[in-house]
């Protein structure tokens, strides 16, 4: 049982070993952020293998593919996490409009996931599945593994914000915030290399 | 940071530009110049959005270095 009431306990930023500006959030969703960027730099690293084994394929693979839908999803996360950005800015500078920042996000980060279902409805339509070819398997695992890390994100912002709107965060207590903000800037980080592996490069 | 959205355009701008070399005929040449507009925005992301400029931190260091070299790594074994 804590000694201290919730209220009294204040987020503590983690220290840096020297001087210049602390790191924002907390210790432990920094670590949970290397591994998931360990695994996905694995997978990457896989896809990139197995598509230098398989050239034609890939090839073949990536012409069914929707390269604008790839560009929106770019787009749309980019700019979400802009507007997360935006909002710990706002917070920071006691600032209202931080609230309207986070729930702008919401809907723009949600964009990612719309199309990204209606892509896999298409290739679906198509007879196209994990089990069609190694191209397939790759596409499915990589962008399932990271359209789930986008739901997480979008629940994650959207607890943000309703604890922003009761007044849990201000400019001397706002750790948390700091680690979903950078959880959700994660995601942005994953996306920028897998969208040209998968639409881009060919 | 004080300009998330300056950022955000930069951002933005990259991702235009390695979209239209997607579009041009492939070659060694266009798959290096993608897998450095990747790198630079991972870049941005990191010190930008993610507030690691100048932060002295083992993390930092092995964040900053993430994209840069998982794409050098990516780049050995597709040219």
């Amino acid at each position: 049982m804590s000694l201290l009431p919730s209220s009294s306990v204040v987020s503590v930023s983690v220290p840096d070993s020297g001087r210049g500006p602390l790191m924002p959030g907390d210790l432990a969703m920094w670590i949970f952020i290397i591994a998931e960027l360990s695994v996905f730099a694995l997978l990457f690293l896989l896809f990139s293998y197995m598509r230098s084994s398989n050239a034609d394929l890939f090839l073949a693979g990536q012409q069914t593919l929707h390269p604008q839908a790839g560009l929106l999803n770019t787009l749309a996360l980019l700019s979400s996490s802009a507007c997360v950005a935006q909002a710990v800015h706002a917070i920071r500078q006691r600032q209202a409009s931080a609230l309207w920042w986070l729930l702008l996000s919401i809907p723009v980060g949600a964009i990612y996931i719309v199309v990204k279902l209606w892509e896999y409805q298409q290739l679906v339509q198509q007879g196209y599945d994990l089990d069609t070819n190694h191209f397939y398997t790759g596409y499915f695992l990589l962008t399932g593994f990271h359209l789930l890390h986008v739901v997480l994100g979008i629940v994650i912002l959207a607890f943000m914000s309703v604890r922003l709107w009761r007044g849990a965060y201000s400019p001397e207590q706002m750790s948390g915030l700091e680690s979903g903000a950078c959880y959700w800037h994660m995601v942005d980080l994953v996306w920028v290399i897998l969208f040209p592996l998968i639409y881009v490069i060919h | 940071m004080k300009h998330p959205f300056t950022i955000w355009l930069i951002l933005i701008l990259l991702t235009l530009t390695m979209f239209m070399l997607g579009e041009v005929q492939p070659s060694s040449e266009v798959i290096m110049l993608v897998l450095m507009i990747s790198a630079i925005k991972g870049l941005l992301i990191v010190a930008g959005f993610m507030e690691l400029a100048g932060v002295k931190h083992l993390i930092q260091r092995g964040l900053m270095l993430y994209s840069p070299v998982l794409v050098l790594l990516i780049a050995l074994l597709l040219l």
